[in-house]
């Protein structure tokens, strides 16, 4: 036929065409969701967060959507913080040496700018999420070539402190109800590994005016953010508010302080630092006795501070 | 509806194609208007009914210069206050009551900003409909008696919404009479997937390379990333506009109709002259011959030569955006082009390699600034492509270059080899080779591949 010697490329494309596998194109769409993403709520990632938190022995309380107020004993938080952690006044950059942040571009920015001590480590990459940080090899510490998993980091060093940061990238993905119990399935495992370490929750940085997008909202930060400050207990996992000092008067991120709009810019990075040194801990009876804590934190793992009201 | 879409190319495009194909030649204008007008009303809703209005009043301006010709003049001042009102009310409003309310602020007071959002197209449509008006009310151009056909020319999809800008009586010929085969789809295709090869496979990674400028803030750049970053948007905005101005061109070839060249690799030019000469080609031809030419061209002396000059590329920097970044960067051609024709270009046409040298660089400054629409962000990008007089010690990163060669090397070089003419040459000499088509077909699929995967990927024109 002359039609198939005419037109070799138009009856190849059309054939292909056919055969091109659409779901698997869209899972793997749902993976590399990143900042500009559109919305994309498929039910890939939030089945995985459910699953894996459903076979965790801890009981997943903070995913619930009620934020009740009803078990709200704020005398427990107090005693909580004394049993286990009180707050270091006057904390010093040397705070951060036997740290480990984990987290996203954000955090990485806070490797490559932030003149952190040269024993800090962090587990951070561009477009990294909480629903991939177990799995994925990433470059350790960040654009240096080698890679490592987050496991086998807290396999292989006894962290004094571990900073967590996640949230900007998984707004197009699932609920907040299911991103906070994956996150808190995530801390949990973490906690595992490194019992001794106080484990910091940062909140999600708000973004400034010019970067909310469909997907990209103040107020599905907001919303995680609410979240994710139950998952504390304020014994071994405290929450950091790091917005407070960044928004301006609308909860944007303050525009001096970013260039796109997401990241904090180099130069800002010192208001960040600060805000963690600020809310620095200590373990209290780390010198006095430091079997007890270990019988305190297994005690009381599960107890959920309910300091969160509004 | 972006051309490089799922829903372009997999449900309007057949759809629209299998229609236009069985209708037979009397009709087809027809089914091209409506199919244009669903396109255009697919993502922008109703800004497709001030489309319709502008065909309509169009058309009828067009009629009634051609016959009244005692009051021609009026008639066409009429007609180009409705279209450039239209086109300054919508892309303007907000950028002129900034500008206001800085005077304003001396006395305190203030002008809430309006909510407009521009419709698609509207730069690209009215500098068409505004050459068809000049040329009837020259002489050149006799109205056109069916609206379908002017509507056709307004508003067909190829070219709506981001140009390449036509001309009337260059589009009239093959809108009256043409051949359409499946040879004309077999051709057009490929054109069509070239172009999305360039916007998928070549912009797009640039793009992305040079979001990564912003991320930290400019201050940490290091200087040759910074000169890194300026380059990947050179090739990002080329491969972009250039990349859906050969899918335009494609998707004419497929229908029959004349869509005109938009590019002629303007990065291998001798002088910014040149470049102008092979960059936006058609917005070029549109300024000169609506404009330049009848403010006396260069045909007059040195000094109404400059001011002319002057005043296009003042106007060809706002057509761009509603921004002061636009309005400097156009200047900065003003400059450039007239210290040129001041003898800088005899100067440099005698050279062989430092013309080339002196293009390859200064462009990508150019386009900084028209990247960046904050006066103050230009300043300090700037400061890190020249870092003499700055000290900005700490907050740079020196890695920072090396991260991301790694990263995109193989891109970058792909990137150089697509702006020199001979991938062109060669492939126009073997483009019905089995190994040809058999690339253009791993294109395809690579470029659905990544419209699937992908999260955004808008064309950087839309804007304008």
């Amino acid at each position: 036929m002359d039609f198939l010697k005419q037109c070799p490329l138009l009856i190849c494309v059309l054939l292909t065409s056919l055969l091109i596998p659409w779901e698997l194109l869209k899972e793997e769409k749902q993976e590399s969701a990143s900042p500009t993403a559109t919305a994309q709520i498929t039910t890939t990632a939030t089945e995985t967060a459910a699953t894996t938190a459903a076979d965790n022995s801890t009981p997943v309380e903070a995913g619930n959507t009620n934020i009740s107020t009803s078990e709200n004993n704020t005398t427990t938080t107090t005693t909580a913080h004394s049993d286990g952690c009180v707050a270091l006044e006057n904390a010093d950059e040397s705070y951060f040496e036997d740290a480990l942040f984990i987290g996203n571009s954000r955090t990485v920015g806070l490797y490559l700018f932030g003149d952190m001590p040269e024993s800090t480590d962090f587990f951070a990459d561009v477009g990294l999420t909480i629903y991939d940080v177990m799995e994925d090899s990433i470059e350790v510490p960040p654009q240096s070539g080698s890679y490592d998993t987050l496991s086998s980091m807290l396999n292989a060093k006894q962290y004094g402190k571990i900073y967590i940061m996640f949230g900007i990238n998984e707004l197009g993905t699932g609920t907040s109800e299911s991103f906070a119990e994956y996150y808190k399935s995530i801390v949990d495992q973490i906690c595992q590994m490194q019992p001794d370490a106080i484990v910091y929750i940062q909140s999600i940085i708000n973004v400034a005016a010019s970067a909310e997008t469909d997907v990209i909202s103040n107020f599905g930060i907001n919303e995680k953010n609410a979240f994710l400050e139950q998952l504390a207990d304020n014994q071994q996992i405290f929450y950091i508010n790091l917005n407070a000092s960044l928004v301006d008067a609308n909860g944007y991120l303050n525009s001096d302080y970013t260039s796109d709009g997401v990241h904090l810019g180099g130069n800002s990075l010192p208001l960040w630092k600060d805000c963690l040194l600020a809310h620095a801990m200590q373990k209290s009876t780390a010198v006095a006795a430091p079997t007890a804590i270990e019988e305190i934190t297994t005690e009381i793992s599960d107890e959920q501070d309910s300091e969160l009201t509004d | 509806m972006l051309f490089s879409s799922i829903e372009f190319l997999f449900y309007f495009l057949p759809a629209f194609l299998i229609a236009y194909y069985v209708t037979p030649m009397r009709y087809k204008n027809l089914v091209l208007l409506v199919g244009s007008l669903i396109f255009y009303a697919w993502g922008e809703h109703f800004y497709v009914l001030l489309l319709l209005l502008s065909i309509a009043v169009n058309y009828t301006f067009g009629r009634l210069i051609g016959e009244r010709q005692d009051k021609k003049k009026m008639l066409l001042i009429l007609g180009l206050i409705y279209n450039f009102g239209l086109l300054v009310f919508f892309k303007y409003t907000n950028f002129l009551i900034e500008n206001i309310n800085v005077l304003l602020n001396l006395f305190h007071a203030q002008i809430p900003k309006v909510a407009i959002t521009m419709p698609l197209g509207i730069s690209f449509y009215t500098f068409q409909i505004v050459a068809y008006l000049v040329d009837v009310y020259r002489g050149d151009q006799r109205p056109v008696k069916n609206i379908i056909n002017l509507g056709s020319y307004i508003a067909m999809f190829p070219q709506v919404t981001m140009g390449p800008i036509g001309i009337y009586s260059e589009l009239e010929p093959t809108l009256l009479k043409r051949h359409c085969s499946v040879l004309n789809l077999e051709s057009g295709l490929k054109t069509f997937i070239l172009g999305m090869g360039a916007k998928m496979l070549l912009a797009n990674p640039m793009g992305t390379l040079w979001a990564g400028m912003s991320r930290y803030g400019y201050e940490t750049l290091s200087c040759p990333y910074a000169w890194l970053g300026a380059f990947a948007y050179s090739f990002q905005l080329y491969f972009d506009f250039a990349g859906y101005s050969l899918m335009a061109m494609g998707l004419g070839e497929m229908l029959g109709l004349y869509v005109p060249k938009n590019f002629d690799h303007p990065y291998i030019s001798g002088s910014m002259a040149e470049f102008w000469r092979r960059w936006h080609m058609t917005l070029g031809r549109w300024f000169k011959r609506y404009l330049y030419f009848p403010l006396g061209g260069s045909r007059c002396s040195l000094g109404k030569t400059i001011r002319n000059t002057f005043i296009v590329w003042a106007f060809t920097g706002l057509w761009h955006g509603a921004s002061w970044n636009f309005v400097l960067w156009g200047l900065i051609f003003f400059v450039l082009l007239t210290i040129e024709r001041l003898g800088f270009g005899k100067l440099l046409e005698k050279t062989k390699v430092l013309k080339h040298i002196y293009v390859i660089f200064l462009i990508p400054l150019t386009w900084v600034v028209f990247a960046l629409p904050d006066m103050h962000d230009i300043g300090i990008y700037f400061s890190r492509l020249f870092p003499f007089f700055t000290d900005t010690a700490g907050f740079v990163n020196t890695k920072d270059v090396i991260h991301a060669f790694q990263d995109y090397w193989y891109i970058l070089i792909a990137c150089v080899l697509f702006c020199l003419p001979f991938p062109a040459k060669l492939y126009e000499k073997h483009k019905n080779n089995k190994l040809v088509i058999l690339g253009l077909l791993a294109i395809f699929l690579f470029s659905v591949y990544r419209m699937e995967t992908q999260t955004s990927n808008p064309f950087l024109y839309y804007q304008f």
